[in-house]
């Protein structure tokens, strides 16, 4: 029992992280990218500013938060791209004829031998830089490794015994799908997602970090850390604490899968 | 699972609490190698064809040339001639080269070996003019040269087609550093990759990406030799790990530092902080393409809502300055006074809201990714411009490249606002004037005119400013330049960076030069620095 | 009896054969899409990679230059010429350093490897070794920082591990070197470009030091992600019923948990561990990216990213091309040693590699 209880809390903790990050999409306690704060540059944390000022004269709270909700949001855009394709292409794949499936495998074959971030950086020869670009470029970039995992999974549940049994007993198409298959796809199914989410934030911000995000100021926390990085010596917080935090987020994601 | 957590906790914690000004190296011993690093690798070692900085300041150790910069001035003397002599109209420049003189693979030099430097470039047909490289240079610096012509053994005469009065100093430039033929006759067309001059260093190995390593050259002409038995120019892209190599003691000298980050290396006393004026200016072009961009007023809103000290606190560190006027301060015929645009938000905000019509969209404003000695981080001032340009009531959207694609965007005039400067290649009015303001350089696709400005009478200036020798009426001709520029205000100057070297306390004989090259060869180590 | 046995062998060669013929065929398939594929991309590139090059563009001079390098010519003639220079090596020179693509590749190359084989091999021995042990010695404790380790490699920024890891180790301590493979104050070895083999070939036992102490730091900071993958995978199989009642009847049989868990459950468990590494071969390439970029290591990545961000044309032609080649070739390489490993491959049908 404790055990899941543990699980509960994580659950929560994740939950709740997730929750308040997306929050500073809507409110912060300063405008993230309002530079109204000059004088007060690189100053250490106070009571108006929790986490001090940043080298431009933003309070770096409100754009860590804001920041931290802009990339649960793109990661979690992406992270939906690639499993809306990739089911598609799995369906397509199954029901599809011969040839197509034959054709879907062999694309990501190839698609599983090019990194995330050449994929980026090769829809960067001819698209603007910007968060939707990189949103694409993750979205597509991990397409191969979701399509291989839905396969397998939907390959496990199709051939297990009570489908096969329910399937004998005369459950098809849709009666099929809803009573034997989806309740036993659902966990592996969540488990994937948090996955690939956690994949997904990491190349989104790796990505940002090597500066193809677009707007520089786009408060992302792979970009804070980038524009940050000039103050490593002076205000080494204003760099640490955005990976900190990354980190924590994801890791809070992924812990809630352990239990299950 | 407390334990990861704490873990994750706890390193960060602990990486911040040990602090980072840890004193760390072997003090004392007096090390062979002298290894400076920068952003980015050599592109060739052809001093003909080459338009990067590394570059430069990699040859910069190995060749010289007829003449050179005196230390740390703009003034030329002889380097490898030994006397230079002016015919009365001209048209003739004379050079006795000294005797005794090799290159680093024995070629003596003398009159037929040191020809072969400007003939390869000056003759199409010459087997060195290789078919893929530029020689731009030569076309824009050394334009009047019509021939040269070999005196005696050791005698070079050049005959010039008109008068120029900066030809002297461009025989100090780079492009004309002598080139040993013999190296060419062994490595053909690489000869980029493995050169061979006259200077206190000589070519030992170039590893791409990596380091460009340099060993003494035991039979250097004239004193101080060389420092170290080895020079390595290391490049490391990231900022932040060249500063870390600096700060671990792995590495004696960097440059291309950000501003930000020498307020640290101020207070350290192992660190010392060259620095100097730059010979360039970092401005904001309003394309003229663009219909919005056409509307004076709008230039002129734009103008004064920008706070050009700002800048200069805060994406310069101090470390620069205002630029007042397109062309550098000292430089002739710009004044030496704070220029005719003033800051003033509020008079920007009331023009902005008599112009409601120049709100329906945002202003795009293209920025770039890679530092420049005039914008040491574009980002960083796009950002500050923006922040301005909003809190007077305009709508700005950043679009950051990579320079470039930023080169390309702004050659098309793709981009209402852009950031972008100009490092000068020598210390003349018309080398950034021209370049900024003449129509001939307002060609879609190859702009370097980027505001795409056209105006027959400034056209009509530029050239008149050309023919003239005598340097107070020539000034006259660019002050009236300026005038035309403050008026229609195709661009506005922002910031002139300063060009900075961090040394190791210990690295003495350092000077910071004008033109913004290193110049390592009299540079040695003295443990006696380090005792301050 | 020797006849049944001399069949079942032909018949398993011919399978092998059929089986190689049908990767090859697959595997010139997927060149040809993606060669079209980084082809496309490159026509559709918005500037021209020549008039980039240089400070004072002339529009003649570059009308020169392109039909030089037969940039002119229609689309097809430049794909079928493009794929053809490939396939001889001839990979054109950079626009930008003027250095022949193959050259560079040739040093670039093996710095990659030197840092991505390290970094595979100790992460997934890392990987293996603390998963083993902590169920062959039965300390539940172990567990904990194994599922610690995954979680830390999925979840943890590689450049901002990488920066911490420069602070602590080269920076505060002075123990390890911020970056680079060599300290060129000293002669590095030459050969094939492994300075590692390089050393222990000449016996230089100093440059065989410095390669090592530069190696330390990239190679922790790359092993994390395989440390992760690999340990994750590990667990899940080692917590089938099927593994649990082997070891129960090897337990039974009186065999040492060593050799349990070190010969009979290891050779298991190995085909899926190949098989998720193969996998993730593309995964652990974008991670030697930014690797390469926080370590200033002089490799492929690097090269390849400066070469996109330079518009350098035959860099992002042929040197992307060859990453694809080489990251197929490793999924392949790894699908069919997986195949030799794990039994349960070769009889399951929904394995992809149809």
């Amino acid at each position: 029992m404790p055990a899941k209880q543990q699980r509960r809390k994580l659950d929560y903790v994740a939950l709740f992280l997730l929750v308040f990050c997306l929050l500073g999409l809507l409110v912060t306690p300063h405008d993230p990218m309002a530079q109204d704060f000059r004088d007060q540059a690189l100053d250490g944390p106070s009571f108006t500013h929790l986490l001090g000022v940043d080298g431009l004269g933003r309070d770096f709270a409100s754009r860590l938060w804001q920041g931290a909700g802009n990339t649960v949001l793109l990661a979690g855009t992406g992270m939906a791209i690639t499993m809306l394709l990739a089911s598609g292409l799995v369906s397509l794949e199954q029901v599809g004829p011969v040839w197509c499936g034959r054709f879907i495998r062999m694309v990501i074959g190839l698609w599983v031998a090019l990194p995330v971030i050449f994929i980026g950086l090769l829809l960067l020869v001819f698209l603007k830089p910007s968060p939707s670009a990189l949103v694409m470029a993750i979205g597509f970039g991990n397409l191969a490794f979701c399509f291989r995992q839905l396969r397998v999974l939907w390959m496990t549940v199709r051939s297990a015994l009570y489908v096969r049994s329910s399937e004998v007993l005369g459950s098809r198409g849709w009666q099929l799908f809803k009573w034997a298959i989806w309740p036993n796809l659902k966990p592996d199914l969540l488990a994937l997602c948090r996955l690939l989410f956690a994949m997904s934030a990491l190349e989104l911000s790796g990505l940002a970090f090597l500066g193809l995000i677009g707007d520089p100021d786009f408060p992302e926390l792979g970009s804070i850390l980038k524009q940050n990085q000039a103050y490593l010596y002076q205000a080494p917080m204003l760099v640490i604490i955005p990976g900190a935090f990354l980190s924590g987020l994801l890791l809070s994601v992924h812990l809630s899968r352990f239990h299950r | 699972m407390r334990v990861v957590i704490l873990c994750v906790l706890l390193f960060p914690l602990l990486v911040l609490l040990s602090g980072c000004g840890q004193e760390s190296g072997d003090a004392g011993k007096s090390p062979q190698a002298f290894v400076f690093a920068r952003g980015a690798d050599a592109q060739k070692l052809d001093p003909a064809d080459v338009d990067d900085g590394e570059s430069v300041n990699t040859m910069a150790q190995i060749f010289e040339g007829l003449m050179a910069f005196k230390t740390g001035s703009l003034e030329v003397e002889p380097r490898l001639a030994e006397s230079v002599a002016i015919s009365e109209d001209g048209l003739q420049y004379t050079f006795k080269l000294r005797p005794g003189i090799v290159f680093h693979d024995g070629t003596p030099v003398n009159a037929e070996t040191a020809r072969f430097t400007f003939d390869r470039q000056m003759d199409p047909d010459h087997p060195a003019h290789f078919p893929e490289a530029s020689f731009q240079y030569w076309e824009n610096l050394f334009a009047d040269i019509e021939r040269v012509e070999t005196v005696d053994e050791m005698t070079l005469r050049f005959h010039l087609s008109s008068p120029n009065v900066g030809l002297l100093a461009t025989f100090a430039a780079f492009p004309s550093w002598l080139v040993s033929p013999g190296g060419f006759e062994k490595h053909g067309d690489k000869m980029a990759f493995n050169p061979v001059g006259t200077g206190p260093y000589r070519f030992v190995d170039w590893r791409p990406n990596e380091a460009v390593i340099l060993e003494r050259n035991p039979n250097y002409w004239r004193e101080p030799a060389a420092g170290f038995e080895r020079l390595v120019l290391r490049s490391i892209p990231l900022n932040t790990s060249r500063l870390s190599e600096l700060v671990a003691g792995n590495i004696h000298g960097l440059d291309g530092i950000q501003p930000s980050e020498l307020k640290d290396l101020e207070r350290d006393p192992r660190f010392e902080i060259h620095k100097a004026a730059g010979l360039n200016v970092g401005y904001l072009a309003f394309c003229d393409l663009h219909e919005r961009m056409q509307d004076p007023e709008l230039r002129r809103a734009i103008s004064m809502a920008i706070d050009r000290q700002n800048l200069v606190n805060l994406a310069l560190n101090g470390y620069g300055k205002v630029a007042a006027y397109p062309a550098p301060e000292g430089i002739l015929g710009i004044p030496d006074d704070n220029g005719p645009i003033k800051h003033d938000p509020e008079a920007a905000w009331k023009l902005v809201q008599a112009n409601p019509q120049w709100l329906t969209e945002p202003i795009e404003l293209a920025t770039f990714g890679q530092p420049r000695m005039y914008f040491p981080d574009p980002q960083r001032i796009a950002s500050l411009i923006r922040s301005d340009l909003e809190s007077v009531g305009l709508k700005v959207e950043i679009v950051n490249r990579e320079f470039k694609s930023h080169l390309h965007i702004t050659r098309r005039g793709e981009s209402e606002l852009a950031l972008l400067g100009w490092v000068g290649d020598t210390a003349d009015p018309d080398n950034f004037l021209t370049t900024f303001f003449h129509s001939k350089s307002a060609t879609v696709g190859s702009a370097l005119n980027v505001s795409f400005y056209r105006n027959p009478e400034m056209d009509a200036l530029l050239e008149k400013g050309l023919t003239i020798s005598d340097a107070e009426k020539r000034k006259q001709v660019y002050r009236e330049v300026l005038d035309l520029w403050a008026r229609d205000l195709p661009l506005i100057p922002l910031v002139q960076g300063d060009q900075i070297t961090v040394m190791d306390k210990r690295v003495q004989g350092y000077v910071l030069a004008p033109s913004g090259n290193h110049f390592f060869g009299p540079v040695y180590w003295s443990n006696a620095g380090s005792d301050n | 009896m020797d006849l049944e046995q001399q069949q079942t062998e032909a018949s398993t060669r011919s399978l092998t054969l059929s089986f190689v013929l049908k990767e090859l065929r697959r595997f010139a398939l997927i060149f040809f899409i993606a060669s079209f594929g980084i082809f496309l991309a490159l026509e559709s590139m918005p500037e021209d990679p020549i008039s980039l090059r240089v400070k004072n563009p002339d529009p003649e001079r570059i009308a020169e230059i392109r039909d030089s390098l037969g940039l002119n010519d229609p689309w097809y003639q430049r794909y079928v010429r493009g794929v053809g220079d490939f396939v001889q090596l001839d990979w054109g020179e950079s626009l930008i350093s003027g250095r022949t693509v193959r050259s560079e590749v040739g040093r670039f190359l093996p710095a990659t490897l030197e840092l991505a084989i390290p970094g595979i091999l100790f992460g997934a021995a890392l990987g293996i070794a603390v998963v083993l042990i902590a169920h062959a010695t039965g300390w539940r404790w172990l567990l904990q920082p194994v599922r610690g380790l995954s979680a830390l490699g999925l979840t943890v920024p590689i450049f901002w591990i990488g920066l911490l890891l420069i602070l602590f180790f080269s920076v505060r301590l002075g123990w390890l070197p911020v970056g680079g493979r060599f300290d060129f104050a000293h002669v590095a070895p030459e050969g094939s470009g492994f300075l590692i083999i390089d050393s222990i070939v000449q016996g230089n036992l100093e440059a065989l030091w410095i390669s090592i102490r530069h190696l330390v730091l990239p190679v922790m900071t790359l092993s994390l992600y395989p440390a992760a993958v690999v340990a994750g995978t590990l667990e899940a199989r080692l917590n089938q019923s099927s593994i649990q009642r082997l070891v129960t009847a090897l337990e039974a049989r009186g065999f040492s948990p060593l050799r349990i868990w070190g010969r009979h459950v290891l050779r298991l468990v190995s085909g899926p561990v190949v098989t998720v590494i193969g996998t993730q071969a593309g995964a652990l390439l974008g991670g030697a990216v930014l690797t390469e970029t926080v370590y200033s290591w002089p490799g492929m990545g690097r090269f390849i990213v400066d070469g996109v961000l330079h518009r350098d044309l035959y860099i992002i032609q042929h040197g992307l091309l060859l990453i694809v080649v080489l990251a197929l070739m490793v999924v392949t390489f790894s699908d069919l040693l997986a195949r030799r490993l794990d039994y349960q491959l070769n009889t399951r049908e929904d394995s992809d590699a149809g």
